[in-house]
């Protein structure tokens, strides 16, 4: 088996130098880098075959179909789907979301769930349906005081909606603080989900997980789940959703919302079109097929490193990473205190009420980009209505005090050593700024 | 680096005495505007002000700010403090002279910032006398 090691060296854009250091990418929740398998494969259908798929039979449109076809396999195989035709192509986790929220056959009195710390993604889509008056209401799940999934508060909020909650859609791991809902609280889940309302669905925002550990639709019960591929070492542009075979082709539960070219065994003049069985009748128009057919290369990547080991080395990355920054008094780090509860995301924020003397100095992502190309992200992460909800909390440090969030992230090609060269990093800006007011009770 | 000493003092200050901080918010303020001031951050970086309006003057101000660095806190902050009791016209004509007063010496990149505040403020104003 090839060490995790050795995967490093198949991404290329790892094997540059800027002012004699290399970069350090600590940017993966957001977007991974991508492995010389998945960048190939896309030049190979643009090199090779660059014709269309599904409509036309000839020599290279039989490879294109070939390819999305496998594709679509490996996809299913990475998240133990029980049938490819579970598996439909959409541009991104985004998309995919909307789909279910727009394509399915709802009443004027259904409740939608989320937690209380949903990417936009998540959130948006669910709001614009109360706001249209599809639905009748979104309530958000108070998370524990660490920020994880409250168990008991679902269920109290189950039983005070009386069986009317007919989505339940969550985030599987939160790209704001990488806390995960665990297999077995799933399971309760959907459990609980169905015994309130037999007609009800469980929707994963696995954009954070699927990358990143082992997930398997089956074993877990769900209704839905949604990620990007170019979170998981893919080209952009890319998102799946799964969806039980039996649901997506069931017309009294779920009818596609964008309809046209590709979706259609036949239509007239007047009467209503004829659409294909699924996934075909939810991948309206012409397809990124090499997209596609990089998201097959990248989930026949994940499955050759395995999404065990990517776990657990993210865990150990993490376990670096806030040990060093709890050795900082500044430094206040979001979510669970154990790391194994945070995956490979570390999100922190200063103690301060300005990192940084003046608006002519770099802040703290820059200086780190500048002096040893560390790359992490700042800002609210699509999140801002967690950070809006938790304004106390800041105010707890100082009235008014709404401080920056910095995340790092990791991957299967981050090391100990840029761990290591962060955390150093940090303490010398760190010392630069020790002139600025520090918040004490961090 | 670009330090300016009697900012920074005046930074540092506003930390060391909680009670006198103008930080905060004013649940049901007339004037509630958010903006930007530091001029190469843009969109990144901003700054809330809210006030209480009587008779068309203003009375109490407070700010909050996200992604800070002092020259826009202690512009919020000395600008809060000066336009109290004043009115849309009297905010308008705050200038250098009592913003350096207030600060303890010159400025002029903080000067910029203040300017910026005391525009948005003043849009603030135009609002909530206007509707």
């Amino acid at each position: 088996m090839t060490e995790l090691k050795d995967y490093r060296n198949l991404f290329p854009s790892l094997n540059q130098e800027r002012g004699g250091r290399p970069p350090i990418y600590f940017d993966n929740a957001c977007m991974t880098l991508k492995p010389q398998p998945v960048i190939d494969a896309i030049l190979d259908y643009y090199n090779r075959y660059p014709a269309c798929g599904e409509r036309s039979t000839h020599w290279f449109a039989a490879q294109v179909d070939r390819g999305v076809e496998e594709s679509r396999q490996a996809i299913g195989k990475l998240i133990g789907a029980s049938s490819v035709k579970e598996i439909v192509f959409t541009k991104n986790t985004t998309e995919a979301i909307n789909l279910v929220a727009q394509s399915l056959r709802w009443n004027p009195e259904d409740v939608v769930l989320t937690t209380d710390k949903e990417h936009n993604s998540n959130l948006c889509p669910w709001q614009e349906l109360v706001e249209r008056g599809i639905v009748s209401k979104h309530r958000a799940i108070p998370a524990d005081e660490q920020n994880r999934f409250h168990l008991e508060a679902f269920r109290k909020v189950l039983e005070e909606e009386g069986g009317k909650v007919r989505m339940v859609s969550l985030c599987h791991s939160s790209n704001l603080d990488g806390t995960s809902i665990p297999d077995e609280v799933i399971r309760e889940v959907v459990r609980l989900t169905r015994a309130q309302n037999p007609g009800a669905f469980v929707f994963l925002d696995a954009a954070q997980s699927v990358p990143h550990k082992v997930v398997n639709v089956s074993e877990l019960g769900v209704d839905f789940i949604a990620f990007s591929v170019h979170k998981m070492c893919g080209p952009t542009g890319v998102g799946v959703l799964y969806g039980r075979k039996e649901l997506l082709n069931d017309e009294s539960v779920i009818q596609p919302f964008i309809v046209g070219g590709g979706t259609v065994e036949d239509t007239h003049l007047f009467g209503h079109p004829r659409y294909f069985k699924a996934p075909y009748k939810f991948e309206a128009g012409l397809q990124n097929y090499a997209g596609i057919i990089g998201a097959g290369a990248a989930a026949r990547f994940l499955a050759d490193v395995g999404p065990e080991r990517i776990a657990e080395h993210e865990r150990v990355l993490n376990r670096a990473l806030t040990e060093r920054l709890q050795g900082f008094p500044e430094i206040k780090i979001l979510g669970p205190r154990d790391p194994d509860e945070r995956s490979g995301i570390c999100t922190f924020y200063l103690l301060k009420p300005a990192t940084r003397f003046s608006d002519s100095e770099p802040d703290i992502d820059e200086k780190l980009d500048a002096r040893a190309n560390i790359m992490i992200r700042k800002g609210t992460f699509c999140v801002h209505s967690w950070y809006h909800a938790h304004e106390e909390q800041f105010d707890a440090f100082w009235e008014g005090f709404r401080p920056t969030l910095f995340r790092a992230s990791f991957y299967l090609y981050n090391t100990l050593e840029e761990v290591e060269l962060f955390a150093s990093t940090m303490s010398r800006i760190l010392e630069e700024i020790a002139d600025l007011p520090t918040f004490a009770g961090g | 680096m670009a330090e300016e000493p009697v900012t920074i003092r005046y930074f540092k200050g506003l930390f060391s005495n909680p009670a006198e901080s103008l930080m905060g918010k004013i649940d049901g303020a007339e004037v509630e505007i958010k903006g930007e001031l530091c001029p190469r951050k843009g969109n990144k970086d901003q700054v809330f002000l809210y006030g209480r309006l009587k008779d068309s003057r203003l009375s109490l101000l407070k700010f909050m700010c996200a992604l800070c660095d002092p020259h826009m806190f202690v512009a919020a902050d000395i600008l809060c403090r000066l336009a109290a009791g004043k009115d849309r016209q009297e905010v308008s004509d705050l200038g250098q002279d009592s913003y350096e007063k207030l600060l303890g010496g010159s400025s002029p990149e903080g000067f910029e910032h203040f300017k910026r505040a005391r525009e948005l403020l003043v849009l603030g104003m135009m609002e909530a006398l206007d509707s």
